[in-house]
């Protein structure tokens, strides 16, 4: 069980850097220690399966429609982390040791330009999580990277979901 | 998953936007948190310094004012005259297709990245740790052991959720380029049948100087510029064509995480 925690902090420090990022300026993200002391884990195992997504535990209802498997999920929520434009938070689930999703919590809503990039990127975001952890990899070599702030969030979540081994 | 006695290294990444490009700096290994600080922000300094020398997006720049005429080279930043340096050899490697000039005014942005962090890496080697420098999609490594490589996923050209393979590799760089081809003539050295033209070109060696220049080369002179009599040693380039099929140099093969399924790839003579 401390395993599977420690594969989703390392995550969660991954996004929550990745979310850091200050778009325009060249300061540095989220150390990774800072994350680690401000997750928490919110569901315990033991119930087979909340669902993905939903507000929270929902304690005695465990009959979701979704196959009830014998792995236990755990439901990870990141800290709120205060980014230049707003706060962001992230949360995974876990289950059988791996990330089975990920969804933000919150993201910044200002309405300015960097928040369809956030907003846009969430699905991506997810996508890239799951790919890295099944290939178990450190970092992504890509060639699509142009100065458009959409692709560039793309490719930090491509690098950032490396969260190694 | 490893073992569950082993505890994972700590493992610290740090990012930064420069050049309009994402930065990320990655540790595996305990080392002095102030001694960290101070490599990171040496790495971004060293990168924001190629900017501003660099740029075509900023008119104070070296380049720019180049550019304008209102500067000449052996004026300018040393700097200046070193990349160009490298420009010719890349222009030379691609018949004249890869050439900084091109444009019609200078611009070796396409060089400028890996070379910028191939220097900028240097603050990270004496930190006495695992580490790895992604530059927008071009990546430095190195690794204190043979036995913990880094695992570097290649993207897919044509399915950004999707990796195309897996590489590992205690030390060196990994750069990709991308791109479609000009209209050239472009040949399959290991079928003899014309080629169409290459969406991506992957080069993994010991220099990200050199792999980010046969890189672009690749992707700029297609399949013919893949003479590696012509090129340093060690480098291995990965390729997939417009039509979707994937060549590799003999070499490879090896650099193949073993665990990932491959692509099926036609190795090249």
């Amino acid at each position: 069980m401390r395993r599977i925690a420690l594969a989703a902090i390392s995550t969660l420090a991954a996004l929550i850097a990745l979310f850091s990022y200050p778009t325009s300026t060249g300061q540095s993200g989220t150390t990774a220690a800072e994350a680690v002391s401000a997750a928490k884990v919110v569901t315990q195992p033991g119930t087979s399966s909340s669902s993905t997504t939903g507000q929270g535990p929902d304690p005695a209802s465990g009959s979701t429609g979704a196959t009830a498997a014998a792995a236990s999920s755990v439901t990870v929520d990141g800290a709120v982390e205060t980014t230049r434009y707003g706060p962001m938070q992230v949360e995974v689930v876990i289950t059988g040791g791996r990330i089975t999703d990920v969804s933000a919590l919150q993201y910044p809503n200002t309405g300015r330009e960097d928040i369809t990039i956030n907003s846009g990127a969430i699905p991506l975001l997810k996508a890239q999580v799951l790919k890295a952890q099944s290939s178990k990899i450190d970092g992504v070599s890509g060639a699509t990277f142009t100065s458009d702030g959409y692709v560039s969030s793309l490719q930090s979540a491509l690098d950032a979901a490396g969260f190694g081994q | 998953m490893t073992g569950l006695t082993a505890a994972p290294p700590r493992h610290t990444v740090r990012t930064a936007m420069i050049m309009g490009l994402p930065f990320s700096v990655h540790l595996r290994g305990a080392a002095d948190p102030a001694e960290v600080d101070a490599a990171i922000e040496a790495v971004w300094a060293s990168l924001r310094r190629a900017d501003e020398i660099f740029s075509t997006y900023r008119p104070d720049s070296d380049i720019s004012r180049i550019g304008r005429r209102e500067l000449r080279i052996r004026d300018a930043d040393p700097d200046v005259a070193q990349v160009l340096d490298f420009a010719e050899i890349a222009r030379r490697l691609t018949g004249g297709t890869f050439d900084v000039h091109g444009s019609g005014w200078l611009d070796p942005s396409g060089i400028v990245k890996g070379w910028a962090a191939s220097r900028a890496a240097g603050p990270l080697r004496a930190l006495g740790v695992d580490h790895y420098l992604n530059a927008g999609g071009d990546v430095l490594l190195r690794s204190l052991s043979t036995e913990r490589p880094w695992r570097i996923g290649i993207e897919h050209p044509a399915d950004p959720n999707g990796l195309l393979a897996v590489v590992e590799l205690p030390r060196g760089a990994v750069a990709t380029s991308g791109g479609t081809h000009r209209g050239a003539h472009i040949w399959n050295p290991a079928t003899g049948e014309p080629a169409a033209g290459i969406a991506q070109a992957t080069v993994v060696g010991p220099s990200l100087v050199w792999a980010d220049i046969l890189a672009t080369a690749v992707v700029a002179g297609g399949l013919d510029r893949m003479d590696q009599r012509q090129w340093p040693t060690g480098h291995e380039v990965l390729l997939v064509t417009a039509d979707g099929r994937v060549l590799g140099s003999p070499g490879f093969r090896a650099l193949l995480a073993a665990d990932v399924p491959a692509p099926a790839i036609t190795y090249l003579r």
